[in-house]
C-alpha cells in the first residue's frame, strides 16, 4: 500500500511538472504542496465537469429533437 | 475628539484594513487592493453577492483626511452585534461557514473572480445569517492559476470538520491552538484510518498532506528553485469546488441525531421550573430593554429565546457542544428566530485573547460588555465543579455586564446535592449568606424572586467597576 501510494504521488509529481507556469502574486502563501495536489485533482475534476456539460448538451439536443417531432405531429394533427 | 481605532485583527492583507471611528466600522482600501475592488464593484460582483446574502453590505464613503494614510477607497460596513470565532462555533455553524465560502466561490468563478483567501475568521453572524465580511477577499481570478486559498480552506474547514465529526467534537475547541487552521498532517494522523481513505477526505486531506510534506522536504533540501505554479483550468477549478462541496456536505456528526431524541435528558430542569423562571426572565427583559444579552450556561436556550423575542441580540453560551448544536439547528430550522448566536465555551475558561501580540482575536471579556447577563443555574457549577469562589464570580460578572440576573440554587437542592455527593466537606463555601455578601460588595440587588422549589433569582445592578 505504502509503495503504491509513493508511486502514485511520484507519477503525479512528474505529470504536474509538465504543466508548470509562472507564479502569481498573493498575500496568502498558497503552499507548493497544495498547488500540486490541486492541479492533479483539477485534471479529474475538469474531466468530470466537461462530461457533465457534454451530457447536458446531449440531453437538451435530443430533448429539442423530440419536442420538435412532437410539435410537428401536433401540427399535422391540426391540419 | 474623533479617534480612529485600527482593528487589531486587520493587518495581514496589504490590500486594506478595518478601523472604527465614532462607533462605526470602516474599511480602507489601499493601492494594492484598489484594482480588484474597482473591477468587482464595476462589474456588479459585490451587488450580486450581497443580494444573494453571501456578503456583508457596504457603502462607499469619503472620509477625507480622517481615513488612514494611503486610502484609495473607503467603505462603511454595518456594525456586527458580536464577533465570534471558529473555536466557539457549533458543528453545523462551522459546516455552514465552509459551504458559504464554496457557494461564493462558485458564483465568483462564473464571472472570472474568486476568493483570495478562505479564512474561517471571514465569516460572521450578523443577526440574521452567516455572511462573508471581508470585501477584499474577492479578487479577479489569476488565469489558469490554482486556487491560492485551497490549502487554507482545507486547514480551516475541511480538516476541522472531519476531526470534529470522526474523532471527537471537542476537537473544534482545540482550534484555538492552531489559529491558522489545523495542519493537515496532524489531521491525517488523528483521523481514524478508515476515514483517511474516504474518497473526498483522501483527496483533499490525506493526499494533500502527503504533497505538502513532499514539498516541504524539497524546500528543506534546497530543491525548491525549480518549483513553479501548475496550471488549473476553469473547469478544473469548478470541479474542485464541487468536490469540496460534496465532501463537506458528506461530513456528518452522527452523534447529534441522538441529541434530538434525548432532548429531555439534556434539559436538566423540569418543565414547571422552566415556566416559572421564564415568566420572571420575561418581566426582567421587558423592564430593562437590553440590546445585548449574554445567556451564560444557556443549556437548550429557552431563556435566550425569550430575550430575543423582545428584540435583544443574544449570545447564548454553553460548555456542552451538544447544547449549542441543538440551539443552532433549532435556529436554522425556524427562520423566524433571529438574533441568537449560540457559542460553545467552557465558562471556567472563557475564550482568551489570541494571535499576534495576543490582540488579534479578542477574549470574551473584550467583546463585552453586555447590557444584561443571564446566569441561570450556573454559579453552583462554577463554585462546586470548577472551584471558583463566589466573590470571583461576582467580579467577573461586573467586568462583563451592568446587569445580571443570577439564580441562586440552595445547598439543599437535589442538583447541588448531586454535585456535592462525592465531595463531602471538601469544597468551597457555598450558601446564601456568602452569595449575598460576595455579590453585595459589587452589585445592588434591586429585585428578587423566590421560586416554589426554593431557588432564588436576584436581579443585580453593578455599583462600581473594578479595574
Amino acid at each position: 500500500m505504502k509503495a503504491n501510494s509513493k508511486l502514485i504521488v511520484g507519477l503525479a509529481l512528474l505529470f504536474i511538472l509538465i504543466f508548470f507556469m509562472d507564479s502569481a502574486f498573493a498575500y496568502l502563501d498558497p503552499g507548493t504542496g497544495s498547488m500540486m495536489i490541486q492541479a492533479l485533482l483539477a485534471i479529474f475534476a475538469a474531466v468530470s465537469v466537461s462530461i457533465g456539460i457534454f451530457w447536458r448538451r446531449l440531453r437538451s439536443f435530443f430533448g429539442r429533437i423530440s419536442s420538435q417531432k412532437s410539435s410537428e405531429e401536433h401540427d399535422s394533427d391540426d391540419t | 475628539m474623533t479617534q480612529m481605532i485600527l482593528n487589531s485583527g486587520s493587518f495581514r492583507d496589504p490590500s486594506g484594513c478595518v478601523f472604527s471611528m465614532d462607533g462605526k466600522i470602516y474599511r480602507s482600501i489601499f493601492t494594492h487592493g484598489a484594482n480588484n475592488f474597482k473591477a468587482a464593484r464595476d462589474e456588479g460582483i459585490y451587488d450580486k453577492l450581497i443580494e444573494a446574502g453571501l456578503l456583508l453590505a457596504y457603502n462607499e464613503v469619503n472620509l477625507g483626511n480622517m481615513a488612514p494614510e494611503g486610502t484609495i477607497y473607503c467603505l462603511a460596513h454595518p456594525q456586527l452585534p458580536m464577533i465570534s470565532y471558529p473555536w466557539e462555533w457549533p458543528f453545523s455553524m462551522f459546516k455552514d461557514a465552509a459551504l458559504l465560502h464554496l457557494d461564493a466561490m462558485e458564483m465568483l468563478l462564473q464571472h472570472g473572480f474568486w476568493l483570495r483567501d478562505a479564512s474561517a475568521f471571514n465569516v460572521q453572524y450578523d443577526g440574521s445569517r452567516l455572511r462573508l465580511i471581508d470585501t477584499l477577499s474577492i479578487g479577479r481570478r489569476v488565469p489558469e492559476s490554482p486556487w491560492v486559498a485551497y490549502g487554507q480552506f482545507c486547514s480551516h474547514f475541511l480538516g476541522s470538520l472531519a476531526m470534529a465529526a470522526y474523532c471527537d467534537i471537542r476537537m473544534l475547541s482545540l482550534w484555538r491552538n492552531y489559529i491558522d487552521g489545523y495542519p493537515l498532517d496532524l489531521v491525517t494522523k488523528t483521523l481514524p484510518i478508515w476515514r483517511r481513505y474516504r474518497p473526498g477526505l483522501f483527496m483533499h486531506l490525506t493526499l494533500h498532506a502527503r504533497f505538502q510534506g513532499l514539498a516541504d522536504r524539497k524546500k528543506h533540501i534546497g530543491q525548491s528553485k525549480s518549483v513553479r505554479k501548475p496550471k488549473v483550468s476553469e473547469h478544473g477549478l469548478i470541479g474542485l469546488i464541487r468536490s469540496l462541496h460534496r465532501t463537506i456536505k458528506g461530513i456528518k456528526w452522527n452523534h447529534f441525531s441522538k441529541i434530538w431524541k434525548d432532548y429531555r435528558e439534556i434539559r436538566t430542569y423540569n418543565t414547571e421550573d422552566v415556566a416559572r423562571k421564564s415568566e420572571y426572565v420575561d418581566s426582567v427583559v421587558r423592564r430593562l430593554k437590553p440590546n445585548m444579552v449574554w445567556d451564560l450556561g444557556s443549556n437548550t436556550g429557552e431563556f435566550s429565546l425569550i430575550a430575543a423575542s423582545y428584540g435583544a441580540f443574544v449570545v447564548s453560551v454553553d460548555g456542552d457542544p451538544d447544547c449549542t448544536e441543538f440551539q443552532y439547528k433549532r435556529l436554522s430550522q425556524k427562520n423566524r428566530i433571529r438574533g441568537i448566536l449560540p457559542l460553545t465555551m467552557d465558562l471556567a475558561n472563557p475564550s482568551p485573547s489570541l494571535g499576534w501580540d495576543s490582540r488579534e482575536r479578542l477574549s470574551l471579556r473584550d467583546r463585552g460588555p453586555a447590557d444584561l447577563v443571564l446566569a441561570l443555574a450556573l454559579i453552583h457549577h462554577l463554585v462546586l465543579s470548577c472551584c471558583v469562589p463566589l466573590y470571583q464570580i461576582a467580579e467577573w460578572f461586573s467586568n462583563i455586564t451592568n446587569h445580571v440576573l443570577v439564580e441562586f440554587i440552595p445547598p439543599s437542592d437535589p442538583m447541588v446535592q448531586k454535585l456535592l455527593r462525592d465531595r463531602g466537606e471538601e469544597h468551597l463555601p457555598y450558601n446564601l449568606e456568602i452569595f449575598q455578601s460576595s455579590f453585595g460588595e459589587i452589585f445592588d440587588f434591586f429585585d428578587r424572586k423566590t421560586l416554589q422549589n426554593g431557588r432564588m433569582l436576584f436581579l443585580c445592578r453593578r455599583k462600581k467597576r473594578l479595574t
